[in-house]
């Protein structure tokens, strides 16, 4: 047995022209909750797919128990070794926990004996003290004991070595204190997890060692209990970043508002999934960022607003009127409101219409001249767009499938600014965009702010919301902070569930 | 921002060879080649009779196809329309008329009549438009339900007897001639033109594909899903309906098994012609052309003297073959 779980030594992965993993090095000891700290793209989700088997690095050295790791097509030796609880469900809604447990496994020749099955489980169950009915339809748990299930069907499968990817970014608080407990009961007999979160104020109660990632890189290890939360999060930033105030960098250097501008929208909303309210103004011209990872509660404050979650109370004032119950994404449209969508596929464009058929769908009836559409303004329309959003297609009535990433997004947004609205919600802008496209699609949005179009950014990317006005920070359903002129290491430790500020750091 | 003129150019004729290879013009030339291999093996098929005759059923089917084309274009399908053929004239008639001697004969008056059937076809529809769209049945099982209950409706509210007699009012759409042609072709001639005008040209046409091909972002960009999948449903059953009629008046009669068994020609017709089983693709006319291939070919069959009882089983292998063929040249992008 090997002291080392796993030791990775200057592994370098590609996918095509972008390098994730650029000569990252960990060392993981057998029995020790390892912290994983990085921001997204720091190479964290490609590090937990080589640590499981699924990608081989390109260079670099990877012992496994201190040998090498087995094929990527062993999958048995693979389970046996490495397990890995993912943020989405892995588990069979509809069967029982104990099913779950041995799914795959319990197809042995003869028939399955249901007792046998329900007491085997009911043992396991009971060695890890996870105190579930392994008759429960895994449908009735709670998320937090679907958790614990699924790492006991890791430990199941005789690995001692598990990942856990953002445990607690569904959990509420009363079962993240469990989860922790569970785990660090776990450690005391000898497994190893790895521990990846964004709320650093997890990582003391669980962690003993931190290892903190950038750019593929390892830039810190060290005692989880000694480092502070500065030295993380300055860290996770880099040295390049720190103490810059964000908003005063010269892409947002904007002119102060006039004292008369008018307020677009004028929002008190109270979701049942939040615990604070969300009160808030914004001007034409403004841009606002609501900051936060999933399940902060920032992208559901901004759905609401969008129309798009009908379960809401309090009052909505878009461009002076209270806005209507239901207040659903048509009557949204209808009054001024946008939404550009974070998953332009799924929710945003129709892949088997065209550019023009896309960028025009919010406004059809705008287009209708007596019964028909009247197309030659609406190819007017769809031209002056592909010029002005710098859309790269050889016709407008080129399919949007064939579009590459930036171009589709570009689509959605012209699709978006369609209506004319006075308020933009915009989910991830830039995510997934090429560095051209992400400039250019700013840019579009930048110009019509200054027409007047009031704007709120929902991101957890700094440099996203290094484009806002103002920002405020949402953790777990509570709005931390909310002020303009935030740093990269501020606004970074506040969505973390750290407020840091300034003067203390 | 364009690229250089060079690539631009090479890219424009490959664009127009993808744009045959589209199902929808794909079935030209196998129309063709089918006239002349059924000219070929029976000199009849090119009578004037015998086109007559395609000509009318492939209208029935052609109308009731419509519907169901505009319902996959949206992304659902109704099962049911094949009843709704059947049951839409049989409740005009029964209801209204002395048809046969049987009948409830509640009006004699055969405009009522014509009216109850266009509004069975549309109440029929907004139900399944209400199982579907609102209590979010699966369209499958829902569809199927309506079918066999409606089905069980046409045949006990006749016990299995054929309501004939009809008036003249009822059957003038389905039997007459004007010009040489049928006129139940120029009423699908006219519905081909009106729906082909609306999908592409009216912006309700132009939601419904956006509905069809992804119902969350038609959502977002502000569209009334449900309210245009309901208006699909009353549509779809409307025609329906008119198709029912136009046969009811061809055979001057209402058996209680009118338009059984017809709904799978339709969604062959419409697979055939190049409409996507998954929403959002296919075109009123490419539906119309595959029913002209089906009927067409059926007709060589039936004139090749091939027994009635064989029919069925070459149809099935027509869809199959439809599907190799999208499949090879790529137009089926959903897998």
């Amino acid at each position: 047995m090997s002291e080392q779980i796993v030791k990775i030594d200057g592994a370098v992965k590609r996918f095509g022209g972008t390098t994730a993993l650029n000569g990252l090095s960990i060392e993981i000891r057998r029995g020790e909750s390892h912290g994983l700290i990085g921001r997204n793209g720091a190479g964290k989700s490609t590090l937990v797919s080589i640590l499981t088997g699924l990608r081989a690095i390109d260079s670099g050295t990877f012992l496994l128990n201190g040998s090498a790791p087995p094929a990527l097509s062993d999958r048995n030796a693979w389970r046996e070794a490495v397990a890995c609880v993912y943020q989405h469900r892995t588990l069979v809604p509809d069967l029982s926990v104990a099913e779950n447990l041995y799914l795959g496994q319990y197809q042995g020749k003869r028939m399955i004996s249901w007792r046998a099955l329900n007491q085997e489980a009911a043992a396991a169950l009971e060695s890890w003290n996870i105190p579930i009915l392994p008759t429960t339809q895994v449908r009735d748990l709670g998320v937090g004991e679907a958790q614990m299930v699924e790492i006991a069907r890791a430990l199941n499968q005789g690995s001692r070595f598990v990942i856990l990817d953002e445990p607690t970014a569904q959990l509420i608080a009363s079962e993240i204190d469990q989860l922790i407990s569970r785990v660090n009961e776990l450690r005391e007999r000898g497994v190893t997890f790895l521990f990846i979160s964004h709320h650093l104020d997890e990582v003391p109660r669980v962690c003993d060692a931190v290892t903190v990632l950038r750019n593929g890189r390892d830039v810190l290890h060290g005692d989880a209990q000694k480092l502070s939360t500065a030295q993380i999060v300055s860290a996770m930033v880099g040295d390049e970043a720190t103490g810059i105030a964000l908003t005063a960098s010269e892409h947002v250097a904007r002119p102060a508002l006039a004292p008369e501008t008018p307020v677009v929208l004028k929002a008190r909303v109270k979701l049942d999934a939040c615990q604070d309210a969300l009160d808030f103004s914004l001007r034409a011209g403004e841009v606002v960022g609501f900051a936060g990872h999933s399940g902060s509660g920032s992208r559901h404050m901004a759905l609401a607003l969008a129309g798009h979650i009908s379960k809401w109370s309090g009052e909505i004032v878009l461009n002076g009127k209270s806005v209507p119950k239901p207040w659903n994404p048509r009557t949204a449209v209808e009054r001024g409101m946008a939404l550009l969508p974070e998953d332009r596929i799924k929710t945003g464009l129709v892949g088997s219409m065209s550019i023009e058929d896309n960028i025009t769908l919010p406004s059809l009836k705008a287009f209708s001249k007596r019964v028909l559409i009247d197309r030659r303004a609406r190819r007017k329309f769809s031209e002056d767009n592909r010029a002005d959003l710098g859309i790269v297609c050889h016709s407008v009535k080129q399919g949007v499938g064939e579009l590459s990433g930036g171009n589709q997004q570009k689509v959605l947004l012209g699709s978006a600014l369609s209506s004319n609205p006075s308020v933009l919600v915009l989910l991830h802008p830039t995510a997934g965009v090429d560095i051209a496209s992400k400039a250019t699609i700013l840019d579009i949005v930048e110009r019509r702010r200054r027409d007047g179009l009031g704007v709120i950014l929902v991101s957890d990317e700094p440099e996203e919301l290094a484009f806002c006005d103002r920002v405020q920070v949402w953790v777990r359903g509570r709005k931390v902070i909310e002020k303009s002129g935030m740093s990269e290491e501020e606004l970074v430790s506040a969505m973390e569930g750290f407020h840091l500020s300034p003067e203390l750091s | 921002m364009t690229h250089s003129p060079i690539t631009a150019g090479a890219v424009a004729p490959k664009r127009v060879l993808s744009d045959l290879l589209q199902p929808e013009w794909a079935i030209l030339p196998v129309l063709v080649v089918v006239m002349i291999v059924g000219a070929a093996l029976n000199s009849a098929f090119l009578s004037y009779d015998n086109f007559y005759g395609v000509v009318q059923q492939a209208s029935e089917l052609g109308i009731l196809t419509m519907g169901l084309t505009v319902v996959l274009i949206a992304g659902k399908f109704d099962l049911s329309l094949e009843s709704t053929f059947g049951l839409a004239p049989m409740v005009g008639v029964y209801c209204l008329l002395d048809a046969g001697g049987s009948g409830l004969n509640l009006a004699d008056s055969p405009f009522l009549a014509l009216v109850a059937i266009f509004l069975t076809g549309a109440l029929i529809g907004a139900f399944n438009g209400i199982l579907v769209v609102y209590l979010k049945f699966n369209a499958f099982i829902a569809t199927l339900a309506t079918l066999i209950l409606l089905r069980g409706i046409s045949l006990g509210l006749t016990r299995g007897e054929t309501l004939s007699d009809l008036p003249s009012l009822l059957t003038y759409p389905g039997e007459a001639t004007v010009l040489g042609a049928p006129v139940s072709f120029l009423v699908a001639l006219g519905l081909l033109v009106i729906l082909t005008v609306f999908t592409s040209r009216h912006r309700i046409g132009r939601m419904l594909y956006a509905v069809g091909g992804n119902p969350q972002a038609a959502r977002v960009a502000g569209i009334p899903v449900e309210r245009i999948l309901m208006g699909v449903f009353v549509v779809a059953g409307m025609l329906a309906a008119l198709a029912g009629l136009l046969q009811a008046g061809r055979i001057a009669s209402i058996p209680s098994s009118l338009g059984q068994n017809l709904i799978f020609n339709a969604f062959a017709a419409a697979v055939l012609g190049g409409v996507s089983l998954n929403g959002g693709r296919g075109t009123i006319a490419g539906a119309c052309g595959g029913v002209l291939l089906l009927v067409l070919i059926q007709d060589v069959l039936v004139l090749s003297q091939v027994p009635a009882y064989w029919i069925n089983a070459t149809t099935g292998g027509i869809i199959l073959i439809a599907l190799f063929i999208s499949k090879i040249s790529g137009a089926d992008k959903a897998n």
